[in-house]
């Protein structure tokens, strides 16, 4: 979970930072409604795309590319002018990609019984905490070079999804080695 | 013939002399009598903020002299003051208002200048008055001061400063760098190109930081050997050698910049200080020293900030001019921002725009007195001893690192005239709209171009986003098969 939660946290914060809104963490006052709105937008997301793990990819799929789409269409629409309101809902938005993040945990990686609802929530903490641990280095760095710390988080990101490739890839090679000695 | 080829070269060798100097010659020769200029950058504070209601002060030992003063356009009168709360004797610092692009956006709110409750917040509402700056508003009333002078962006202090030293943005918020761009671009770049010499001046050069602009310069490094000290730029001064062009950052250390929620009175006391310091200096005949601040901080202002070549400018900011060839008493109306000093150290030492911004820019002319003499025959102004203005508090120490602050100053305001109002040989309120391009400069940098590495680009995230995607989403089949199996 705490690969999927990096992950999700580097999408979204790519995201913000494409619609530079994400540099705002650098001000205590306006982490506020930033928080307000991926706070919300974290859990609801994520509890969605565990309750959407039965259907189709396309249906959590669709609610991300949505979110993220009227994310964009609010802040160019206003001109990047977003008060306290546009930018909690903003936020909120731009969380979207969580729906189809958790889908696939609870679809792929964590069917196990006994994990449930849990999964989601603690995927939604872990991601808030990454959140403000990047908000906490903004302001202490003097906000400045925002790009550094997404970008170690895109290497972090990129080197865990090819290690549970690889560990799956030697999983079923171990697997085939059984079936062939069989 | 040799006769038509003599003439020849001689016509020639006029039009060389008089044409723009667009070559890429060091020139020392300036247009006006000014040798150095130091450009002081102070932070986070709106015309209407530090001279919301100057000159009027209550509390002066003279007031005679104050109702003879010229008035800016400030908020006595206007139905604005009621709405705002004067920051009380004794209090010599605000809260820090919303600082930023959508802040300043939300107060300026398509010109109604009405919103900044909303956007900057409750603590943008207040201004100070002579209590606090008493000692500023006397170095103002000496001189020459600006109320058209405008922040170039309506944004915060990155894009801001970045105009100071560039006349351009790559960015509107202080999210920063990268964007970069080369040191060619800003006036530094053009002064070296142009061989006239220049510093940059901080409290402590060997962080090697000034203002983080240092970051948004891709060469910097190649340059870094300009970044002098405060106190290497007074020694300059009384070794008489300042170079052409100071600029002297206050940001750094905490108080100096006046930024909110410091202490307005450790920035004043240090500007008073520098002043004088430049003022007993061999430099003072030759220097004009331009004082003014980054971005509004957030502070409400009253006057709708113009367009400039398409570009929304920001609040209202101070700006003074100190300089014996300022005029005294002055009061601005010309309409300037950050470039406008730019265009003024083009515009001395004749080189090109450093680009079409800058070309447009008026250039604070009007401030300036060069050619008519006063009733003693000179043109230059003596010097004035600040620190022995007589009604200045008696423990006040002028330090570059003033420790005891908290001084009452409005006892001190006004500092007594160096000449008497009626018999300056000018007017003391004026504007002026000469540019360069209105003087067929050339233009430095036609395209300013900034950079982003594409590692650290949007697209580049997004791609690492999906390329992540499509490694977890085959490393899920992989794991369901194994798990099927």
């Amino acid at each position: 979970m705490m690969v999927f939660s990096i992950y999700a946290g580097f999408t979204i914060l790519a995201i913000a930072y494409a619609f530079n809104i994400i540099y705002l963490i650098g001000d205590p006052r306006q982490l506020v409604p930033l928080l307000e709105g991926l706070i919300p937008g974290a859990f609801i997301f994520s509890i969605a795309g565990y309750y959407l793990r039965g259907n189709s990819t396309l249906f959590s799929f669709s609610i991300a590319l949505l979110g993220v789409i009227l994310a964009f269409l609010i802040i160019y629409g206003l001109h990047m002018v977003l008060d306290y309101a546009f930018l909690g809902m903003v936020s909120f938005l731009v969380t979207s990609p969580l729906a189809l993040i958790s889908r696939y945990l609870s679809g792929r990686f964590l069917t196990r019984r006994g994990r449930g609802i849990s999964m989601p929530i603690v995927v939604s903490i872990l991601f808030l905490l990454e959140v403000v641990a990047v908000a906490v280095l903004y302001e202490k760095s003097g906000q400045t070079n925002l790009a550094v710390q997404l970008s170690v988080l895109a290497y972090v990101s990129i080197a865990l999804a090819a290690l549970i490739l690889i560990t799956n890839l030697i999983g079923t090679h171990e697997h085939d080695i059984k079936e062939i000695n069989r | 013939m040799r006769r038509v080829i003599v003439i020849l070269i001689i016509s020639l060798f006029m039009i060389t002399l008089i044409s723009p100097a667009v070559s890429a010659q060091a020139s020392s020769q300036t247009k006006t009598p000014i040798k150095h200029v130091i450009a002081v950058l102070f932070e986070n504070h709106t015309f209407d903020n530090f001279f919301g209601i100057y000159p009027y002060d209550n509390a002066s030992w003279n007031e005679s002299i104050i109702r003879n003063m010229t008035v800016p356009e400030n908020l006595i009168g206007t139905g604005h003051l009621s709405q705002l709360r004067a920051v009380p004797n004794g209090v010599y610092s605000t809260p820090d208002p919303v600082e930023g692009y959508t802040a300043y956006h939300l107060d300026w709110n398509h010109g109604k200048m009405n919103n900044f409750i909303n956007g900057s917040g409750p603590q943008s509402m207040e201004y100070y008055t002579s209590y606090q700056l008493g000692l500023e508003w006397s170095i103002a009333s000496e001189y020459a001061i600006a109320d058209r002078y405008f922040a170039p962006q309506l944004s915060e202090s990155a894009p801001n400063t970045l105009y100071y030293i560039a006349g351009f943005s790559p960015v509107i918020n202080d999210y920063g760098p990268p964007p970069s761009f080369p040191m060619s671009e800003t006036i530094f770049g053009e002064l070296s190109h142009y061989g006239i010499s220049w510093n940059i001046y901080v409290q402590n050069n060997t962080t090697g930081n000034f203002d983080n602009m240092q970051h948004y310069i891709s060469n910097w490094n190649q340059y870094s050997g300009h970044l002098l000290s405060w106190s290497d730029l007074i020694s300059e001064a009384q070794n008489n050698s300042l170079p052409a062009v100071s600029y002297v950052f206050s940001e750094g250390p905490p108080g100096f910049s006046q930024a909110p929620p410091s202490n307005v009175e450790k920035g004043e006391i240090w500007l008073a200080y520098l002043i004088n310091q430049i003022e007993e200096s061999p430099s003072w005949n030759s220097t004009a020293i331009f004082v003014t601040y980054d971005d509004p901080g957030g502070f409400y202002d009253q006057v709708d900030p113009p367009m400039m070549d398409g570009v929304q400018l920001g609040m209202r900011l101070p700006m003074i001019l100190v300089s014996p060839f300022a005029k005294e008493d002055y009061v601005s109306n010309t309409v300037m921002t950050h470039t406008s000093i730019i265009a003024f150290i083009d515009y001395n030492w004749g080189i090109p725009a450093l680009n079409k911004f800058v070309s447009l820019s008026n250039i604070p002319l009007d401030m300036f007195d060069f050619s008519v003499p006063y009733k003693n025959g000179y043109v230059a102004r003596p010097p004035i001893d600040l620190q022995s203005e007589q009604h200045l508090p008696p423990n006040l120490h002028f330090s570059i690192d003033p420790k005891v602050i908290d001084y009452n100053f409005s006892g001190a305001f006004p500092f007594a005239p160096q000449y008497s109002y009626s018999v300056l040989p000018y007017s003391r309120e004026g504007a002026s709209n000469v540019t360069l391009s209105s003087l067929h400069y050339g233009i430095f940098i036609e395209h300013d171009i900034s950079y982003t590495p594409f590692y650290y680009s949007p697209a580049y995230f997004i791609i690492i986003a999906v390329v992540g995607a499509v490694l977890f989403w085959i490393g899920g089949e992989v794991y369901e098969r194994n798990r099927r199996h």
